[in-house]
């Protein structure tokens, strides 16, 4: 209590990554939301291997940008941002290749899910 | 014999000069001729063309002006029209509201989308219209009636309604002595 008061104010502060407060970060993510929305029929015929549909495609947008929904943190948001932003500059510029693109895509992934439901259990052996 | 020295003219014409002139049969029934000629000068064949300039038909006037053709201003009713016709064609606007959408729904409230189907629909009003909406109008758009509002401004669409036709003289002619 006494040494909170007697830090600096400047070392309270913390320098921001990108963006000062939650308005403008929420900014930028509907901004890169946008971009995404506005490439996805060329990602379609980029990555046509992987036999997207356009509804598709914006069920997976949307399904990543909800993931993180719950973070508060600007600073955490800011570099999911960017992470998201250098994303966007691979798959636009097809630097990825079909494997890389559907990374993106959990209905795609390959390993074993685990069981939840009683039946799905038992088949399993586990009960 | 004169027809027959200009038909062989012809085709060696045709075949040595590159600017040779195919006759039009394009208005052979009609009174316009494209009338081809030939002269031989100084041993080199050279092919004149006249045509009788006729003026254009009302018909070919109306397929140029097709070309230039601008789409009716948009009306208030129009424009209400198309917003809504665009609201209602979104996925998630179909299932959520199973009752009909209104000028008054609120994206959020009632229909329960949450802003990245805001920006969707934004983004399918932007290719609609034809032009970018900016990040600082995002929070005006949450009813079909506040888009209307945004498209009347944005767009300059006349909403008064037009002059009565009345007896009275132009005021405009009314200068004052």
């Amino acid at each position: 209590m006494a040494l909170s008061n007697r830090i600096a104010p400047i070392l309270k502060e913390i320098r921001p990554v990108l963006s000062v407060n939650h308005a403008e970060a929420k900014r930028r993510v509907l901004n890169l939301y946008k971009i995404w929305l506005r490439q996805i029929p060329y990602i379609r015929v980029d990555y046509i291997s992987n036999n997207w549909t356009e509804p598709e495609l914006r069920k997976i947008l949307k399904d990543n940008f909800l993931q993180n929904k719950n973070v508060t943190d600007i600073r955490v948001i800011d570099r999911l941002l960017v992470k998201g932003q250098m994303d966007f500059v691979e798959t636009a510029e097809i630097w990825r290749q079909a494997h890389n693109a559907a990374l993106f895509d959990r209905s795609m992934d390959t390993y074993k899910i685990k069981p939840k439901h009683f039946l799905e259990r038992f088949y399993e052996g586990h009960h | 014999m004169f027809s027959i020295i200009s038909r062989r003219c012809l085709n060696i014409t045709l075949r040595y000069c590159p600017f040779a002139y195919q006759v039009s049969t394009k208005h052979a029934h009609t009174l316009s001729k494209k009338v081809v000629t030939n002269t031989i000068c100084n041993s080199k064949l050279q092919i004149f063309s006249y045509n009788q300039n006729r003026s254009l038909t009302l018909d070919e006037w109306a397929e140029i002006g097709k070309k230039f053709e601008t789409p009716d201003a948009l009306t208030p009713q129009k424009l209400i029209e198309r917003v809504m016709r665009v609201v209602n064609d979104f996925d998630k606007v179909k299932e959520a509201a199973k009752t009909e959408v209104t000028e008054t729904t609120h994206f959020m409230n009632d229909l329960g989308l949450d802003s990245l189907d805001h920006v969707e629909i934004i983004v399918a009003l932007e290719d609609e219209f034809g032009f970018e909406i900016a990040d600082v109008d995002y929070d005006k758009l949450y009813t079909p009636r506040a888009i209307v509002e945004y498209m009347i401004q944005k767009l300059h669409i006349n909403t008064s309604p037009p002059p009565l036709p009345s007896s009275d003289s132009d005021p405009r002619h009314n200068i004052p002595h």
